[in-house]
């Protein structure tokens, strides 16, 4: 049965997974998005595979902030970990049994991330670069930094979209960016932007 | 985006939509890790 009454507001938020979207020309592309293309395992993987194909076919252009590079090594360390030590990772940070598998993966995800790349049109910007932007970002919208970051590579491009599955986006308002996302992330991210513009 | 911007832009090295798909998931059969990973918790530390 189709649903009644007026659908709800998208407050520019978007499911990766809706088919009816219209894809932007150039997109912000978060850590978070990255880490879910180019591992298997993760939860979303296959809607962010798809989106991320319609993106090659729709010839949107990849903006990113070189600190994606940097955090997918954290995740690919905490990953190690995991792997080793599934329940109580945090505590063997410095267990040095973990390093050698987190070096192949780092290796690994290095390669995909840059072959991935390969795909598209991109422009990659340095933290120094918008690093201006970040204090701003953080008083005005609470962002924590690593985000701001992203999100100042955004303002600084120019670019009013970036895709994420990482909720703190939403803060930042809907005249400035459209957000992609996974579809458990949507509702989420519309609440957050509807407290923050109230 | 801006003019800037678009100057900066690094092209694809794949050009048509078939091969772009197979480099994407070529690119995503490099890594098998066994465990996930929320970002927003365990990286930058969020709890919501």
């Amino acid at each position: 049965m189709p649903a009644r009454g007026r659908p709800p507001a998208t407050r520019k938020v978007f499911s990766f997974s809706d088919p009816s979207l219209i894809l932007p020309d150039a997109v912000v592309v978060d850590t978070s998005f990255a880490v879910e293309v180019l591992s298997p395992k993760q939860p979303a993987h296959s809607a962010a595979l798809a989106f991320a194909e319609a993106l090659a076919a729709a010839d949107t252009t990849l903006v990113y902030n070189r600190l994606l590079d940097l955090e997918l090594d954290e995740v690919v360390y905490q990953l190690a970990l995991k792997e080793r030590h599934p329940k109580d990772w945090r505590r063997f940070r410095h267990d040095g049994r973990a390093r050698r598998r987190a070096n192949r993966l780092l290796t690994g995800f290095r390669s995909a991330w840059t072959e991935f790349l390969s795909a598209f049109d991109y422009v990659p910007y340095t933290v120094e670069e918008v690093a201006d932007r970040v204090p701003e970002l953080m008083t005005r919208y609470g962002f924590a930094s690593y985000d701001a970051v992203h999100a100042a590579t955004a303002l600084e491009a120019g670019v009013s979209a970036i895709v994420a599955l990482d909720t703190a986006f939403a803060m930042l308002p809907l005249t400035r960016i459209a957000i992609y996302t996974d579809a458990s992330r949507v509702a989420n991210c519309r609440r957050y932007r509807r407290a923050a513009t109230a | 985006m801006t003019g800037a911007t678009k100057k900066r832009i690094v092209p694809a090295k794949v050009k048509d939509a078939a091969s772009r798909q197979a480099t994407i998931r070529k690119a995503t059969r490099r890594i098998r890790p066994k465990a996930k990973i929320d970002i927003a918790r365990s990286v930058r530390g969020q709890h919501r």
